[in-house]
């Protein structure tokens, strides 16, 4: 029996009054999959320039972004949550898997401590709120990497990409519910490529 | 379970009914059957309906109080047009 109401929803986008930079990032079992399915969302694009009276979306054509990575197919724009017929189209690619990230970044975090420390007592050397960034940074992206400084100092280093977490105006960083102001703790650094 | 949830059920259903009946029918098979697409029949019909059932949700919320803008028919009718643009948007792109 066919079942008449849809079985799998990845993502509920709705639009909003709110606008953001949507990254979606579909992996496939092989490069040659993703290369096929890059080539129909550059068709879909090409189409939607020609067509746009059959699409339901709030963004140019123009501005939207579509390229391959190893296996992985990457869709990017700035959107109210207009992605529904897009992610339709990065399904029918049968992928592995789909993510979805506002404000994509990535991300090289690091601290300098003291030669030696282990981020479990870096944490506690450090202020409330490094302590807190440290604890996040691990959960969120792993074990640090070790990264020697020259002299008595070393780096922690961790690697994160997904959704914006850091303000490069304010030069503060977003983590969970902590805000980490780089302006007060010199001794960090964000490099964002 | 509330009018705009029922609405939207019939439309799925609807949606789902008019994807089993000629010309989609053959349609559908052609473009399953393209290099491009990887899904079978039944999933492809899912993402379909998925997509018809999205875009008229704003309408099925504004078709019953307090705001009545559109008729129940109304919405039925824009969602098959949606249904029909899907399916030849897709032609366009995988049967070339």
């Amino acid at each position: 029996m066919v079942s008449a109401y849809p079985k799998f929803f990845l993502f509920k986008f709705r639009p909003s009054s709110h606008s953001e930079d949507f990254t979606l990032i579909a992996t496939y079992s092989s490069s040659e999959k993703a290369a096929v399915v890059e080539e129909t969302l550059k068709r879909f694009l090409e189409d939607m320039e020609e067509h746009p009276d059959d699409y339901d979306t709030d963004w140019d054509p123009d501005d939207a972004r579509v390229f391959k990575r190893g296996n992985e197919v990457w869709f990017n724009v700035y959107t109210a949550g207009y992605l529904d017929d897009v992610e339709s189209a990065i399904l029918k690619g049968k992928p592995e898997k789909v993510e979805c990230y506002r404000d994509y970044q990535e991300l090289t975090v690091r601290v300098k401590v003291p030669a030696g420390l282990t981020p479990e007592v870096a944490v506690l050397i450090g202020d409330k709120d490094e302590a807190e960034a440290i604890r996040w940074l691990t959960e969120n992206c792993g074990k640090p990497k070790v990264v020697e400084n020259g002299g008595d100092d070393e780096l922690l280093e961790w690697m994160y990409c997904g959704d914006g977490i850091y303000d490069d105006y304010e030069n503060k960083l977003y983590l969970g519910g902590i805000e980490f102001d780089l302006n007060k703790h010199r001794n960090w650094e964000v490099e964002w490529f | 379970m509330s009018g705009a949830k029922r609405l939207l059920e019939e439309i799925a259903v609807m949606a789902i009914v008019q994807l089993g009946r000629e010309p989609y029918r053959s349609l559908i098979k052609r473009i399953v059957g393209s290099e491009y697409v990887c899904v079978d029949e039944e999933t492809y019909k899912q993402l379909i309906v998925r997509e018809v059932v999205n875009r008229v949700s704003v309408d099925v919320t504004f078709a019953f109080p307090p705001y009545n803008n559109h008729t129940v028919r109304e919405v039925k009718e824009k969602a098959l047009k949606i249904l029909r643009k899907c399916l030849e948007r897709d032609r366009r792109i995988y049967l070339v």
